[in-house]
């Protein structure tokens, strides 16, 4: 499979006068085409911001300080503004969290398709209301004709985060970004959205970015995923590996601090502390204040990605020396 | 997925180098709390602090000032310097009397700021003591009091406290309650509203359930809870009333025309403009910018603290 | 449907606040000190013509006689008459009307023009120096009161350069509105600084709105998201406080049409009072007070216009 998106270490921070967050810092991690790639973390540890960067969606404060982010092959970091925009869209298109607040309030659902649909300027305006009614009956809306007159405040949380996924998908974007897209949402809803996502995924042979911080969500629809820390991916392989082995000790703890399937008895383990301030200098391991098995070394310096597994990375030192550990005692043996 | 390699970028054991020694590191400045200062995160409430102090100062100590502010106004002409434009000796100019202008103005701000304090004190505390009650008991009385409101802020507030003045006649007391009258339905508005949110709210049923009686649920957990846009407002009420009652004395109908105040000496320099007199109207106003900017920076400032506080 | 119940429900709320304040203003009148027929004759007078011009007047009758005679001749359109300028006065406000109104409106579009570019660039700038600029501007504009600004602009433009009149406001369309001008900007100046403000913190809060970030995500050019999305959301506070702002102008417009000597209600009303002339001052506070309540009735049909999300009849918070 051919990647569709290669990101290679990219920096973002917000800057401003008096402070400067490291939102993303050395993010490495692509996206084949079709696939469906998970980026999880807790709240604030920069996977949205990530998620932003890839089209350059940040506020005046947020530079891309590093790093390239590769869109069938083309540099999205040193594009023009109207490079950026032609793509997004068409090529990348992004949904968001909220549903309630994502769309426009004051016009009407179908302004912001035709909004969408007018780019391309060969489409009249009997083939944009078609087009609308049929993307809105794709993701499974009731009465497509009809919504199309209402306002977002007359639509129900799940019916808006099927609308704006509609209209995200109107230019036919290869690739979708997904940002939290069922947190708003009830439970029952979720469900039928994680479903609506992967039916489109395999209807239009879209890839999709999943941002979340829902295991469970990334269990079900994930090929690939990311586990984001302090604006760092510590963890990163094949959507098995990292949820049945994982290797950091914050993927561990995160899967420790999920109540298991079928055991209801045994006790939830909560990571103790908070994440570092990001807006401060971290020296060492961004996660050795809350590791459990932190050592000197993990205070003092930061560890190197290995590859522990066939396309299983993690940034661990600890996993790092059981890798040196190993590899050394190969050597000798190889030796003698 | 052979391209998932992930480039391990430069040697993060170098990148680190020497920070295991101590290192003097720039924080900003916090205090004991753990928080930033107010002033900190409120420049403008720090300016206007300042320039509300400082003109509290003028008007307690104005022959600090201006040496003969206090003096009465007859003893301030000087028929040899009439009429004469700002100079080195008169900042502001003399009017037609000779007086100096700058030495009146200093001399009117205890009066103005006694004024503009005054008609917002009264309407601050009826007016919102009107709404306490209105959002707290709502039903019968929420209505009248309502529709009573409703009178008075159909009358657009000049024109109302132009007809009150015009009945009760000139003079400082007078104007002071014409003020009265058409300030108070904002803090009303403002109280009411914000009682009816908080009258919901988890801490005062909770106070219910644990059976406090009415008033100390209205003083003791909702007052505290509303007041800060009442507060914020009357900031900068005490600039709209102290220009609601320089325009009224500039208008002839306001003090009498025998008392120092901004918005006369203004007035009565209004004959002298055709004849190129322009500074006996327009200088005192830069003292009422000045006043108006202390208050509304003020004002902005605690809007910022109060409404940021999480 | 539900709109025209809403209106007419408000409407019919409007009619007795309307009758109240009728009586409030004819009370008001009748508490004056002073006498209307010895202010309208002067101190030296027979005291024949005087008891007569009483009668004339009314005065002589009983409180309740006065009122009856007053709304019955109110209800047939009859104001009264102003014996200073020898005319009806629902003629002598119609005349005085359109001056006010023009003023109104000039003040209004001046605001527009002035303020709605300037908080727009100090909102898309935050922070940066256009914006500092721009709020200082509309700090200096909320500390500076309107009767000074006026008689600055009048001895600045007016007064020895000859630019504009300082007085009066002509004879045909052309010269009535260049001495709107000064006017009309002084009028506005206070309004500006209000509106600045406000325009500048919506736009701050709608540029962070995620319908935006959903909108620029979608490719939209910046023209669309500047035009339909961030103003077309941010201007809807914007339209209902500069409704609002219209009766501040009807207070400014009292104190403006004394400095710029423009005939208009404003001016007529102190006019009147000084004078003692009951009848003009009771028709002069009517128009206001019916200006007023129809203009907040306006305000909120036109705040459910531009939001749809708004219930007419509903609770706004």
């Amino acid at each position: 499979m051919a990647n569709i998106l290669e990101v290679q270490d990219l920096s973002m921070y917000y800057i401003t006068k008096s402070t400067t967050v490291r939102a993303v810092e050395d993010v490495t991690f692509s996206i084949a085409e079709g696939e469906t790639f998970g980026l999880v973390g807790e709240s604030g540890c920069g996977k949205s911001t990530a998620a932003r960067a890839l089209v350059r969606l940040l506020p005046e404060s947020g530079k891309i300080v590093g790093g390239s982010v590769l869109y069938k092959d083309k540099n999205v970091v040193s594009m023009t503004e109207h490079e950026v925009r032609a793509l997004r869209g068409r090529e990348i298109g992004m949904i968001f969290q909220d549903p309630m607040t994502s769309l426009n309030p004051v016009t009407t659902v179908r302004k912001q398709f035709f909004e969408s649909l007018k780019r391309d300027k060969n489409m009249t305006k009997a083939a944009m209301e078609e087009r609308s009614i049929e993307l809105l009956r794709l993701v499974g809306i009731p009465e497509p004709a009809a919504r199309l007159d209402n306002y977002v405040h007359e639509l129900s949380g799940g019916m808006r985060q099927r609308v704006m996924i509609a209209i995200a998908l109107a230019s036919q974007p290869r690739l979708l970004l997904a940002d939290e897209p069922t947190t708003a949402l009830d439970v029952t809803i979720q469900d039928q959205v994680i479903c609506l996502l992967n039916d489109l995924r395999e209807q239009l042979g879209m890839s999709i970015l999943l941002v979340t911080h829902d295991l469970g969500v990334v269990n079900e629809m994930c090929h690939h995923v990311a586990v984001m820390y302090a604006g760092r991916i510590v963890e990163i392989a094949d959507t098995r590996n990292p949820l049945h082995h994982p290797r950091h000790p914050y993927t561990k703890g995160l899967i420790n601090s999920l109540p298991a399937e079928h055991d209801t008895r045994s006790r939830l383990e909560p990571i103790n502390g908070a994440p570092p301030n990001l807006s401060r200098e971290i020296i060492g391991c961004p996660f050795a204040p809350r590791c459990p098995h932190t050592t000197e070394t993990c205070r003092t310096q930061l560890p190197r990605t290995v590859m522990v597994d066939e396309g299983h990375f993690v940034s661990c030192h600890l996993v790092t020396e059981a890798a040196c550990a190993a590899d050394s005692a190969q050597k000798q043996g190889g030796a003698q | 997925m052979t391209s998932l390699e992930l480039k391990l970028g430069a040697d993060p054991a170098k990148e680190n180098e020497g920070l295991d020694k101590p290192k003097k590191k720039k924080t900003p400045k916090i205090t004991k709390s753990g928080k930033p200062s107010v002033w900190r995160r409120s420049p403008s409430l720090l300016v206007g602090a300042i320039m509300v102090v400082f003109i509290f100062f003028v008007a307690a100590f104005p022959t600090l000032f201006a040496e003969n502010a206090e003096k009465p106004m007859t003893a301030l002409m000087d028929f040899t310097a009439m009429l004469k434009p700002p100079t080195a000796e008169h900042w502001f100019g003399t009017d037609n009397y000779g007086r100096d202008i700058y030495t009146m103005v200093i001399g009117a701000t205890r009066l103005d700021l006694l004024i503009g304090l005054g008609s917002v004190a009264l309407p601050f505390v009826v007016g919102s003591f009107l709404g306490l009650i209105c959002g707290y008991y709502g039903g019968k009385l929420d209505s009248i009091i309502m529709r009573i409101l409703d009178v008075f802020v159909a009358f657009p507030f000049m024109v109302l406290a132009i007809a009150i003045v015009a009945i009760i006649g000139n003079g400082i007391m007078n104007l002071l309650i014409a003020m009265w009258i058409v300030s108070w339905p904002p803090y009303t508005r403002l109280v009411r509203s914000e009682v009816l949110v908080a009258k919901n709210s988890e801490y005062v049923q909770a106070a219910k359930t644990l059976g406090y009686s009415d008033i100390t649920i209205i003083f003791r957990h909702i007052l505290p809870n509303v007041i800060s846009s009442s507060v914020v407002y009357a900031a900068s009420d005490v600039v709209m009333c102290i220009m609601t009652a320089a325009s009224m004395s500039f208008l002839g109908l306001g003090v009498d025309a025998a008392t120092l105040e901004w918005g006369s000496i203004i007035s009565s320099g209004k004959t002298y403009i055709m004849g190129g007199y322009w500074w006996i109207s327009t200088m005192p106003g830069l003292i009422m910018i000045f006043v108006g900017l202390g208050f509304s920076l003020f004002g902005d400032g605690l809007n910022d603290l109060l409404r940021t506080k999480d | 449907m539900e709109t025209f119940k809403y209106i007419l429900r408000r409407v019919l709320q409007m009619i007795p606040v309307f009758i109240v304040s009728l009586i409030v203003i004819f009370l008001m009148m009748r508490l004056l000190p002073g006498d209307a027929a010895l202010a309208t004759l002067g101190e030296k007078v027979d005291p024949k013509v005087y008891e007569a011009l009483k009668e004339n007047m009314g005065l002589n009758a009983s409180l309740w006689d006065q009122f009856t005679i007053y709304a019955s001749n109110l209800l047939q359109g009859d104001l009264g008459s102003s014996y200073k300028y020898k005319m009806p006065v629902a003629e002598l406000i119609g005349s005085r009307m359109v001056v006010t109104l023009c003023l109104a409106l000039t003040a209004a579009i001046i605001t527009i023009i002035v303020a709605l570019p300037l908080g727009y660039l100090a909102g898309v700038k935050k922070d940066k120096l256009p914006d500092v600029l721009v709020r200082l501007f509309a700090l200096v504009g909320l500390a500076a009161p309107s009767f000074w600004v006026g008689l600055v602009l009048l001895i600045t433009l007016a007064v020895g350069t000859g630019l504009f009149p300082t007085s009066g406001w002509g004879k045909d369309w052309g010269e009535h509105l260049w001495a709107l001008l000064l006017p009309g900007f002084t009028l506005a100046f206070a309004s500006i600084a209000v509106v600045i403000r406000n325009v500048r913190n919506n736009v701050v809060d709608v540029r962070n709105a995620d319908y935006v970030d959903f909108g620029r995500s979608k490719g939209l050019s910046s023209w669309v998201i500047s035009t339909g999305y961030v103003l077309r959301n941010a201007l809807i506070p914007t339209a209902t406080l500069l409704a609002l702002r219209i009766i501040g102008m009807l207070s400014g417009s009292v104190i403006i049409e004394n400095i710029f000597g423009l005939p208009g209600i404003g001016a007529l009303l102190v006019e009147a009072v000084t004078g003692r002339e009951y009848a003009t001052v009771q028709g002069c506070v009517m128009v206001f007070v019916a200006i007023t309540l129809i203009v907040n009735l306006l305000t909120d049909i036109l705040y459910s216009v531009l939001d749809h999300r708004i219930q007419l009849g509903g609770d706004r918070a």
